[in-house]
């Protein structure tokens, strides 16, 4: 719409012999290019289908292609209407029904051509007008456009020394798009001088925090390293010490083996210390047994040494009473004797007295012998008695001794068995422990192992913690180079003024960057930015 | 010098002799018929050759410990009766030694065991000792023991 009132105002305003042979101009070149195009599509089209149909023509005519064609086309010139009308039909033919003549596009461009030419020839006449014209009308506007310029070149000369405040005054005249355009650029500028003062603040403030950050993180990092260090010696201690205690476990587990190997040798032993106790328990037994059976032996013996005994005292007896009686005799015989009237006797009586006395004397005389054997008797049956007594003593005490032998024996077998079952047990317990030991040892050595490469992981960070307080360093230094960009870029900007904030709606530069940009947004026709943007530029 | 044989034996830890006529016989475990009311040196009565034979222990009459072997059964001339004694050590040979008191020198009796009176082996015993075999056997008065009115009170309580 806006397009269309423009040429309508201009055709209005006395302008359409100044626009018309432009007008007229672009329509003959549009056509004479549009049919110059369709042209060379058609000629590329034709090319290409003529490419195809040789072979097929070929075909059409045989093997020999100098035999004439049947019905030669009418006339072989191109340039006859005959000739043309061939060819068009060919074209038909080959392009389709639809498309354009070829004639009828030449005689297009050929139409367009003079068209083109007689616009150039309209324009030159009314070149030649207008410049008649407009060196009549170039004195008042070039007096007009001096006085614009003068203007505007005293409003904007502050900002030569930095003062960002100026504003052009933005009017009718020439220098009114320049003055817009200035505006635009110098709020721009306070925008940017704003922004980079402001930036350079904040940066300058940040730098400085990451600065402090920064050197107390150098600190940390130093810190760390230390700490590192030292726990990377610690772990490599830890490392050694469980390298030994893996050792010392292996030896304990080699340790508890021997002791397993010598508990089952103990255990072979005992075992076969309490099969030979056991048999000379047996034997033991079997000995009181016959020991016992000796004394109830020698009992029996005693039984019979007390008939013999019996015997003896018997005989004995026998011998004092037949002593006795021989002795009674032969005092009898004595007395006899001694009396006066014994030779007045019978002469019988006499040898009576003799014979008696004889045998009172042999009757004696076999006492004696009774009576020694009694003695003998007695005595033997007192040394039997005797040696039966020492025997069965001996005996009994051998019993005796031999039921203490095999208290002890049972008491020894018992505490061997118990023996037995210790030592079983301290196999069990020193095999159990050579596993834990063996086990122990194992997990030490890998402990060992990872303790060793958690020491190298330590080195590795205490490394890479030494790079990182190096870089933090660096950065720290970057950082210091960067604050001392700030203050310089801070410097740099310090010679340009800027309205003081009492002036912004809202403080700041900011503010009124966005205040003038928002304007030229609104100039622009677009949204509100933060700052003025190129197409608002182009536009003015 | 030939003397007359003696039975030579031991009673109440006392050695003793008899004459050997005066013994019928010894016997060996005589068994005795205990008599109730009697002394305690009376042991009873006993069977002997079919006839009662009164038993009295010499040693406990001596005052001496109570004997405990053979008894000697006396002769019947002698009289009735028997000596329970300890051991009897046989017969004296004839030639044996018989000494006196004064020969000896000194009693030879062991020391009173028993409450009874010193007086009792007095006119049980004689003065008379046989020497055998080292030991000295003093020779009893059967005669006189077996007249003693003490002996031959048997009853107890009267005593």
């Amino acid at each position: 719409m806006n397009a269309v009132g423009a040429v309508t105002g201009a055709i209005a305003g006395g302008r359409w012999r100044r626009l018309a042979p432009r007008v007229l101009l672009g329509l003959a070149l549009f056509g004479l290019v549009s049919s110059l195009t369709v042209l060379q599509r058609s000629a590329a089209v034709l090319e290409a289908r003529l490419g195809t149909l040789e072979p097929s023509e070929t075909a059409d005519r045989g093997p020999d292609r100098s035999a004439p064609p049947e019905s030669p086309p009418e006339g072989d010139d191109a340039g006859s209407p005959g000739a043309a009308g061939t060819t068009d039909t060919a074209l038909e033919r080959f392009l389709g029904r639809d498309s354009p003549s070829l004639a009828s596009l030449v005689w297009a461009s050929l139409a367009s051509t003079a068209l083109v030419i007689l616009s150039l020839l309209w324009l030159a006449l009314d070149s030649g007008r207008r410049q008649e014209r407009v060196a009549r009308a170039d004195d008042g506007r070039t007096r007009r456009e001096q006085a614009a310029i003068l203007k505007l070149l005293d409003e904007i000369a502050p900002l030569a020394s930095g003062d960002l405040r100026v504003r052009a005054t933005v009017s009718e005249a020439m220098t009114g798009a320049l003055a817009d355009a200035f505006n635009h650029a110098v709020a721009e500028l306070r925008w940017l001088v704003g922004t980079v003062d402001g930036s350079a603040l904040r940066v300058g403030e940040a730098v400085g925090s990451s600065r402090e950050s920064a050197q107390r993180l150098v600190g940390a990092c130093a810190v760390q390293a230390r700490e590192i260090h030292r726990s990377s010696n610690y772990l490599s201690a830890m490392s050694e010490t469980m390298a030994q205690l893996s050792a010392h476990a292996a030896e304990s587990s080699r340790i508890a083996s021997v002791s397993v190997t010598e508990a089952e040798a103990g255990g072979r032993a005992i075992q076969e210390s309490a099969e030979r106790l056991s048999r000379i328990r047996d034997e033991a037994e079997l000995a009181t047994r016959l020991m016992q059976r000796l004394a109830e032996n020698a009992t029996a013996i005693d039984e019979r040494v007390e008939t013999i005994r019996d015997v003896a005292r018997r005989t004995d007896l026998l011998a004092l009473n037949t002593t006795i009686r021989a002795a009674a005799s032969a005092a009898a015989d004595t007395t006899a004797e001694g009396r006066p009237d014994a030779e007045d006797g019978p002469p019988g009586a006499t040898e009576a007295r003799r014979r008696g006395a004889s045998a009172s004397g042999d009757l004696s005389r076999l006492s004696d012998e009774v009576t020694q054997l009694a003695d003998l008797l007695g005595g033997a049956a007192r040394d039997i008695a005797s040696l039966s007594r020492t025997i069965r003593q001996d005996a009994e005490d051998t019993v005796r001794a031999m039921d203490e032998t095999n208290r002890e024996l049972a008491s020894g077998l018992a505490q061997t068995e118990q023996a037995s079952g210790s030592l079983e047990s301290i196999e069990s317990v020193s095999r159990e422990l050579q596993e834990l030991v063996h086990d122990m040892a194992e997990k030490a050595l890998r402990q060992a192992g990872v303790v060793r490469q958690l020491s190298t992981n330590m080195s590795v960070i205490n490394r890479i913690t030494s790079d990182t307080s190096r870089e933090v360093q660096g950065t720290a230094e970057a950082l210091d180079e960067l604050h001392d960009m700030a203050l310089e870029l801070r410097d740099g900007v310090a010679d340009f003024r800027l309205p003081p904030p009492s002036r912004a709606a809202d403080g700041g530069p900011e503010a009124a960057t966005a205040r003038a940009l928002g304007r030229a947004s609104v100039h622009a026709g677009a949204t509100t930015h933060a700052r003025p943007s190129a197409r608002s530029l182009d536009h003015g | 010098m030939s003397h007359p044989r003696h039975v030579l034996f031991e009673a109440g830890g006392l050695a003793l002799a008899v004459p050997a006529d005066a013994v019928q016989a010894i016997h060996d475990e005589l068994p005795l018929q205990r008599v109730e009311g009697t002394r305690p040196w009376f042991l009873g009565l006993a069977v002997a050759d079919g006839r009662l034979l009164p038993v009295t222990d010499l040693g406990t009459w001596l005052g001496l410990r109570a004997a405990g072997g053979r008894t000697l059964q006396l002769h019947a001339d002698v009289g009735i009766a028997g000596l329970r004694v300890d051991t009897v050590y046989g017969l004296s040979d004839a030639d044996a030694d018989i000494a006196t008191d004064d020969d000896i020198g000194g009693d030879f009796l062991p020391r009173h065991t028993s409450e009874e009176p010193s007086e009792r082996r007095g006119a049980a015993l004689t003065s008379l000792t046989i020497v055998e075999d080292g030991r000295q056997h003093r020779i009893v008065d059967l005669a006189g023991l077996l007249q003693d009115p003490g002996f031959l009170d048997i009853a107890a309580g009267d005593a």
